[in-house]
């Protein structure tokens, strides 16, 4: 017997459609700020926004509450240990193991997988945008600790210096962040359980190996950018018994002939290895993600 | 039976599944599916986890066949972005982002077409007045109804004026009003031109659409073509003919004397008779010339198994 294919309907005439002309740069940029406005909506935008006002908070109730404490060491406490271990890789891993998790969950990936972006694009575009989002967030919060530290007229310091230094770190601690984001990025897409590996990997990388004097620290983000920022700035503090070297103490950079911290590594190359790990991670993300299905599950039926 | 059917290759087929399986771990989604599909509209047809969903994210490249190859135009499906200006997708999950006007949405898909930012304004408002919904275009998504969201879905869809048209169960959850606004829609798409591949678990809303049918269960391809066709097919089961007289019993005693007629069940009311037999050619040839012979009353004559219904249950629970 014999059936024919469900041709029978009658093919109309089919006018040449009229095509957009396929602008992989314009859905591209279009990709980028439909993730950009993705992250401005949602509770996660105000949760990490409390969470970047944080260190503010907490500066403003140190100095209401604490005069004697001195505006550097106040800074360090916050600017270079609470942000950078606890703020930043948080911000990242966040905005980052979402990248096309959050899609996935909410269902809305589909309107992206079936327009003419490659999906290696699709991620390095909302990767991008979630970098962006997740730099916003920690420049502003250093950007107003400083403010709020150095805010009072009695302080020592000179504006010249404080500019200095808040620019700095937030050149060093962009670095970090972006780092992190291939990281996260990365995880996000070869795991599932992104939130639980990434904050393992923040509490055992840049928590526990990066503050142990070992080489093993090396192996962490933190430490590039602590070594950075200490060649930067000084952080020494006169307590009025003896000068302090904050950094040396609390980070273990403590001079010795095994440590050749003023000349190695050198700068350049910190910053290359943050740089570059932060581009082959989401390299490779985006490599595996253009390999990957994107299941998303249908609804249970109704009618 | 129905499983190897042959099939017309007068029309090329746009749509192209060979030998195709899917696997989620265990799972089959798939299960050795050929199936070609040519201009027209197209109803996919199936129970809830027949495989419909995913042989539909098998064609727009979402999913990879696990074995078998998924065409489009004699182009592979899988990773093939280009095609995607060529094919547009109305999914079946309800979602949408929620904190958009339905006018933001549809800018937003033409842009992520590769539309300029003016020209997917134009777009949207163009496609926004085609399925009726320029009146609610600035209102947020989240606070639309069913039948406007699944009109939403379907402008998204529209955006690249494409050639193929995958709907994914459109009609789920619409009111009756909903429903006849988006058939007339799909119809007038079908009448432009485009291939519309239209799957749903609700048989009447596909009978409504076409009569070119693809069933589908456990995702096994059960049969293709024409429904009355397929009915053909069935030569193991016998075509089922209601009478409604007012003679039933008098009717019934005759008529299991015709040779070809293999039984008769009669309804409690006694209003009407289903007729079974594998000859109806036959039956239809004899009935006019009895019926002014004896002088019977029968009010209506009608096949059941031109219902779509019919052909449904009896290929999915055989």
């Amino acid at each position: 017997m014999r059936l024919p294919t469900a041709t029978t309907s009658k093919p109309a005439d089919r006018a040449a459609p009229d095509k957009p002309l396929f602008g992989p740069v314009r859905a591209a940029w279009a990709l980028y700020q439909l993730a950009l406005r993705q992250h401005r909506h949602g509770r996660r935008w105000l949760v990490m926004l409390v969470l970047a006002l944080l260190p503010i908070l907490i500066a403003v109730i140190t100095h209401l509450t604490e005069t004697a404490i001195p505006a550097r060491s106040l800074e360090f406490n916050l600017v270079f240990m609470l942000i950078p271990q606890g703020l930043l890789p948080l911000l990242a891993l966040v905005y980052a193991s979402g990248v096309i998790q959050d899609e996935q969950e909410d269902q809305t990936i589909t309107y992206l997988l079936v327009r003419p972006i490659p999906k290696w694009l699709i991620y390095l575009m909302k990767w991008a945008a979630a970098v962006t989002a997740a730099e916003c967030l920690a420049v502003t919060s250093i950007v107003l600790t400083y403010a709020t530290i150095y805010g009072d007229h009695h302080s020592a310091v000179s504006i010249h210096d404080i500019i200095y230094r808040c620019a700095g770190t937030c050149g060093v601690q962009a670095l970090a962040v972006l780092a992190y984001c291939g990281i996260f990025g990365l995880m996000g897409i070869v795991t599932r359980r992104v939130l639980v590996v990434g904050i393992l990997y923040t509490a055992l990388f840049e928590g526990l190996f990066a503050n142990i004097p070992f080489n093993l620290r090396i192996i962490t983000v933190i430490y590039y950018a602590r070594l950075m920022l200490y060649r930067l700035m000084s952080f020494r503090v006169n307590t009025g018994y003896r000068v302090h070297d904050l950094a040396a103490q609390a980070w273990n950079f403590t001079p010795s002939p095994h440590h050749h911290l003023t000349g190695y590594p050198p700068d350049w190359v910190c910053a290359a290895v943050l740089f570059s790990l932060s581009v082959i991670l989401s390299a490779v993300a985006a490599f595996v993600c253009n390999r990957r299905e994107f299941y998303v599950k249908t609804p249970s039926k109704t009618d | 039976m129905v499983d190897s059917i042959v099939r017309s290759h007068e029309i090329k087929p746009v749509i192209a599944f060979h030998e195709v399986s899917k696997w989620y771990g265990n799972v089959i989604g798939i299960n050795k599916l050929t199936l070609e599909i040519g201009p027209g509209i197209c109803g996919l047809l199936g129970p809830n986890g027949a495989g419909k969903s995913t042989l539909l994210q098998l064609a727009t490249g979402q999913l990879r066949a696990s074995q078998g190859t998924v065409m489009l135009f004699g182009e592979p499906a899988w990773n093939n972005p280009a095609i995607n200006l060529r094919i547009g997708l109305c999914p079946e999950q309800d979602a949408l982002y929620e904190w958009m006007t339905g006018r933001e949405f549809i800018i937003t898909c033409a842009r992520l077409t590769g539309y300029r930012q003016s020209a997917a304004r134009n777009r949207a408002d163009e496609l926004l007045e085609s399925v009726g919904l320029t009146a609610h275009k600035h209102r947020v998504v989240r606070g639309y109804s069913k039948g406007m969201r699944q009109r939403t879905k379907l402008a998204q869809a529209l955006v690249a004026n494409p050639e193929i048209l995958f709907l994914d169960e459109p009609m789920t959850g619409t009111d009756p009003i909903a429903r006849r606004h988006l058939l007339d829609i799909i119809l007038r798409l079908a009448d432009e031109g485009k291939t519309i591949v239209v799957s749903s678990h609700v048989l009447y809303e596909v009978q409504s659409l076409t009569q070119n049918i693809v069933l589908m269960n456990r995702g096994r391809l059960i049969a293709q073509g024409h429904i009355r066709e397929i009915r053909d097919l069935m030569d193991k089961h016998p075509h089922r003919i209601v009478l409604v007289t007012p003679q039933c019993r008098q009717l019934a005693s005759i008529l299991m004397t015709w040779p070809h007629v293999d039984g008769i069940h009669l309804a409690p009311d006694n209003r009407s008779m289903t007729v079974a037999t594998r000859q109806p050619d036959a039956f239809y040839a004899q009935l006019p010339a009895k019926v002014v012979e004896h002088s019977w009353q029968i009010d209506e004559v009608y096949s059941e198994d031109d219902n779509l219904d019919a052909v449904f249950h009896y290929l999915v629970d055989r």
